[in-house]
């Protein structure tokens, strides 16, 4: 409709400038536009760039936390070698030297006696040691039982009631994926005993939607989201780290929340487990 | 847009066919105009969302599309304003000088383009030549 009307126009009084500044006014809106375009799109590329940066850094903190905490671990490990079976092992070969035989037969035996025992509590340090490491509960019977466990310790000591409740474990996770959310709860249960004076903890577990649910509550001291991204970014908070690189590993969700009561604090564990992961 | 493009391609053949004026015929030639501008804006923005691609200057289609652009948008008016006014001198002496400078610009631009391919095919050329 424009174009005949244009074509029909008889006066063709300020063609020119029509001409002019229709040209100028379109060339303006082209380059315009490129523009538009290429500045859109070089902020996009250095939002990208940034966030990649973000991730890396994430990515770093987490490592170091992890090296660090192995570090930790095997420090630990080294220091109860050495200071508990090290002495030990050293005093059970001292009442077992070549002057033995020289000595009457009841002391001998009483000798014996004694490196005896000390052997058995050896074994059982080293013992204790290797359940630290991998809990024999969590390997022969399950998550439910390895938490059952530890919670009874922990309500045994009298500090803090602990329970836990599985809903729906009908059908065991895979080994590591059991072994990384039992250390997972470990750790959240380590931190809450030592940071937020809390009467009780709680656990429950639930499946739903090809996701298993972990969720802890407790009504001491806790923490929010909005805490664990401050620690994240400090060097701070190397279990939280901890947890979050195991999560990462698990390709789980962690979030840390205050419950609805504004009473409770609540983490929520969601693994991601396909059928063919679960084992019968 | 391939709906488009057809019946524009309908359109164009009709045209060519029933068009018996030796003038100019603005019809047409304004509206390939302005598909071309529209279709070249829609290719920019659909290079934008793509995540994977590079900055768009580097890539020697982006200079084809911007010469098209430029072109198209700079001779909408000169076009659809030809087929009235052509035989006036005044207007086409304007039309004439727009439309040889866009030219010009367009064909520049094409030149960038093809600078930009070869640097691309030489640098390639190199790498495999040093393996």
């Amino acid at each position: 409709m424009i174009l005949l009307q244009i074509k029909n126009q008889s006066n063709p009084l300020n063609i020119s400038g029509v001409l002019f500044f229709g040209t100028m006014g379109m060339l303006a809106l082209a380059i315009g536009l490129v523009l538009f375009i290429i500045f859109h799109q070089r902020r996009v590329i250095r939002y990208q760039l940034q966030l990649k940066e973000m991730e890396e850094e994430q990515q770093k903190i987490l490592l170091n936390a992890s090296i660090r905490w192995q570090e930790e671990e095997r420090q630990r490990i080294a220091a109860d070698l050495h200071d508990d079976a090290g002495p030990l092992l050293a005093t059970a070969r001292l009442y077992l030297n070549e002057n033995l035989v020289k000595q009457d037969i009841n002391t001998q035996l009483q000798a014996i006696y004694n490196a005896k025992q000390i052997i058995d509590d050896t074994i059982q340090l080293i013992r204790n040691i290797s359940h630290s490491l991998m809990p024999p509960t969590l390997k022969n019977f399950g998550l439910e039982s390895a938490v059952n466990d530890l919670f009874q310790k922990i309500t045994g000591s009298g500090s803090m009631n602990a329970s836990s409740r599985f809903h729906d474990y009908r059908q065991r996770l895979r080994p590591e994926q059991e072994l990384l959310v039992f250390r997972v709860i470990q750790e959240l249960v380590n931190n809450i005993l030592k940071h937020s004076n809390a009467s009780f903890i709680h656990v429950t577990q639930n499946y739903n939607a090809d996701k298993f649910f972990i969720r802890l509550h407790h009504d001491g001291r806790g923490i929010t989201q909005a805490d664990v991204e401050r620690l994240n970014k400090s060097a701070l908070g190397l279990g939280l780290k901890n947890i979050q690189s195991r999560a990462r590993v698990l390709q789980a969700k962690i979030d840390f929340e205050k419950d609805m009561s504004q009473t409770y604090y609540k983490v929520t564990l969601e693994v991601p487990v396909e059928e063919y992961e679960m084992i019968t | 847009m391939l709906i488009i493009s057809v019946l524009m391609a309908v359109y164009l053949i009709y045209s060519l066919i029933t068009f018996s004026n030796n003038s100019f015929d603005s019809v047409p030639s304004g509206i390939t105009a302005m598909l071309f501008f529209f279709y070249c804006i829609f290719y920019l923005f659909e290079r934008v969302k793509d995540p994977t691609s590079l900055f768009l200057y580097s890539s020697p289609a982006f200079w084809v599309v911007v010469a098209i652009i430029i072109y198209s948008a700079g001779t909408f008016f000169p076009f659809i304003y030809a087929q009235n006014y052509i035989n006036k001198p005044d207007f086409n002496q304007e039309y004439k000088l727009i439309h040889s400078t866009l030219y010009v610009i367009k064909n520049f631009l094409f030149g960038a383009a093809m600078l930009i391919s070869d640097k691309t095919v030489k640098s390639s050329y190199t790498m495999n030549k040093k393996k």
